[in-house]
C-alpha cells in the first residue's frame, strides 16, 4: 500500500483502501479524495493535527476503518438516538468536518454557539450549555508523544478532564489533561485511539458525570486493543 | 433456560441487570421471559427463560444455565474473592467514564470471562426500553449461544 501526500492528491491519485495518507495541509476540503473507502490509515503531520483530528472523526463516524500514526484501527459504532433533543440553542456556520450533531432539534434560543460560546462546534457546545462552562480546547499541533491544544474562553480552574461525544450524542470520550499557560497537554494515543474531532470541553470529574446524566448517554473508552494492561493511562 | 444473577455487595447492580436482559429476551427476541427478584414476580406461562435476580429458587426439571457474579468497580477486589468457578461471567458494573480506571478493572479481570458495562445516564434512569446499553446486548447474544466472547468492554464495534 502506497503513502500518500496531499500534494498527491490533488494530483489526480485515486486512494485504495488500506492506503496510508499523510494529513499536510490546512485545507480540510481533502476529504472529498477518501470517499468510497472503508479502510484508511492517517499519518498526522505535526503541524496539522486539527486537520488529521478532523479528517479522522468524520471519516470514522461514516463507518471508515481508521489508523491514526498506526495506533490500532476502529470505526464509531452507530449508535443513534431513538429520540430527538431539543435545546434553545442557536447555531452559527461551523468550521470543523465533525462540528454537527445529528439527532437534535436547535430551537430559537439566547445561547448562541460562536457567541456565548467560543466556537460554533454543536458538540461541546450542547455540552457546555447543560453544565454551563464556557471554554474549550482546539488541537493544533504535537510534540513528541503529546499533543497541544489551545484553551479557547476561560477555565473555572477545577478542571481536570476533557470531553467530546460522538455526532448522535450517545457517547462520549474523557481523559485527564495537563492544563497549563494557556494550553492543554495530552497524550498522542488519548486522541489517536479514538478520534471524533478536535475540539474538547474542559470539565472536572463531576460535570463529566453530570453530562452522562443529563444526556442519559455512556462513555465507552477506547477499543479493547488501545488499552496496555501494563501502562499506565492518564 | 435459567440465569442466576448473584453477587456480594449490594447497590452494584444486579436487579439493574436482570431487568434489562429481561427486557431483552423478551423484546428483541420475542421469548417467554419469567423474572423472579425479592422485590417483584414476574410470571409468564410455560417460561422459555426464567431470570433469577439474587434469590434462590428450585425449579422443577430445571438446572441453572448460566451464573452472572454482579459487582461494582469499588467492591470488585473484594468480590473476586467470592467468584466461585461455576460463575460464568463477572460482570463489574457502572464503570467509570475513564481510560486510566477502565484499564485498572480489565487488568483485574481479562483473566476472567466478563463483561465491563460502564456507567450509563439511561441504567441510571432505569429505562430499558431502548436497549441502550450495547455491552449488555452483546451479554445477552452470548447467553443465547450466538456469539462466544471472553472479554466484552464498553466500546464494541
Amino acid at each position: 500500500m502506497e503513502l500518500i501526500d496531499t500534494k498527491k492528491l490533488l494530483e489526480g491519485y485515486k486512494l485504495k483502501d488500506g492506503d496510508s495518507v499523510i494529513i499536510d495541509s490546512d485545507s480540510l476540503s481533502i476529504i472529498k479524495y477518501f470517499h468510497g473507502l472503508k479502510k484508511i490509515n492517517l499519518i498526522a503531520d505535526d503541524n496539522f493535527i486539527f486537520e488529521a483530528l478532523e479528517i479522522a472523526g468524520f471519516l470514522r463516524e461514516r463507518q471508515v476503518e481508521i489508523s491514526v500514526n498506526n495506533f490500532p484501527p476502529s470505526y464509531e459504532p452507530k449508535l443513534v438516538r431513538h429520540k430527538k433533543l431539543e435545546f434553545p440553542i442557536t447555531r452559527s456556520k461551523g468550521k470543523g468536518l465533525t462540528w454537527k450533531v445529528s439527532g437534535v432539534d436547535f430551537l430559537p434560543g439566547d445561547f448562541v454557539l460562536g457567541k456565548d460560546f467560543p466556537v460554533s462546534d454543536e458538540r461541546t457546545g450542547i455540552l457546555g450549555y447543560l453544565v454551563n462552562k464556557k471554554a474549550v480546547v482546539i488541537f493544533d499541533k504535537s510534540n513528541g508523544d503529546y499533543i497541544e491544544g489551545k484553551i479557547v474562553g476561560k477555565l473555572d480552574g477545577d478542571e481536570e478532564y476533557l470531553v467530546r461525544p460522538n455526532k448522535w450524542l450517545t457517547d462520549l470520550v474523557a481523559f485527564k489533561a495537563t492544563f497549563k499557560k494557556g494550553k492543554a497537554i495530552v497524550d498522542k494515543k488519548l486522541l489517536f485511539c479514538r478520534p471524533l474531532g478536535s475540539v474538547f470541553l474542559p470539565l472536572n470529574r463531576r460535570d463529566v458525570y453530570n453530562v452522562l446524566l443529563k444526556l442519559k448517554i455512556r462513555s465507552s473508552g477506547y477499543p479493547v486493543e488501545c488499552y496496555d494492561y501494563k501502562d499506565s493511562w492518564s | 433456560m435459567i440465569i442466576k444473577i448473584h453477587g456480594v455487595k449490594g447497590g452494584s447492580g444486579k436487579t439493574t441487570i436482570s431487568k434489562y436482559l429481561f427486557y431483552y429476551f423478551r423484546k428483541k427476541e420475542r421469548k417467554r421471559v419469567s423474572l423472579h427478584s425479592i422485590e417483584e414476580i414476574v410470571k409468564c406461562d410455560n417460561p422459555e427463560i426464567i431470570i433469577l435476580d439474587n434469590v434462590n429458587l428450585t425449579i422443577k426439571n430445571g438446572n441453572i444455565e448460566w451464573k452472572l457474579f454482579v459487582t461494582d468497580p469499588q467492591s470488585l477486589e473484594l468480590s473476586l474473592n467470592y467468584v466461585k468457578k461455576d460463575d460464568d461471567f463477572i460482570i463489574v458494573n457502572k464503570v467509570s467514564p475513564f481510560p486510566c480506571e477502565q484499564n485498572e478493572i480489565i487488568k483485574k479481570v481479562y483473566k476472567f470471562r466478563s463483561v465491563l458495562v460502564p456507567f450509563n445516564g439511561k441504567l441510571f434512569y432505569e429505562e430499558y426500553d431502548e436497549l441502550a446499553e450495547p455491552t449488555l446486548n452483546r451479554l445477552a447474544e452470548n447467553l443465547l449461544g450466538l456469539r462466544k466472547d471472553r472479554l466484552i468492554v464498553p466500546f464494541q464495534q
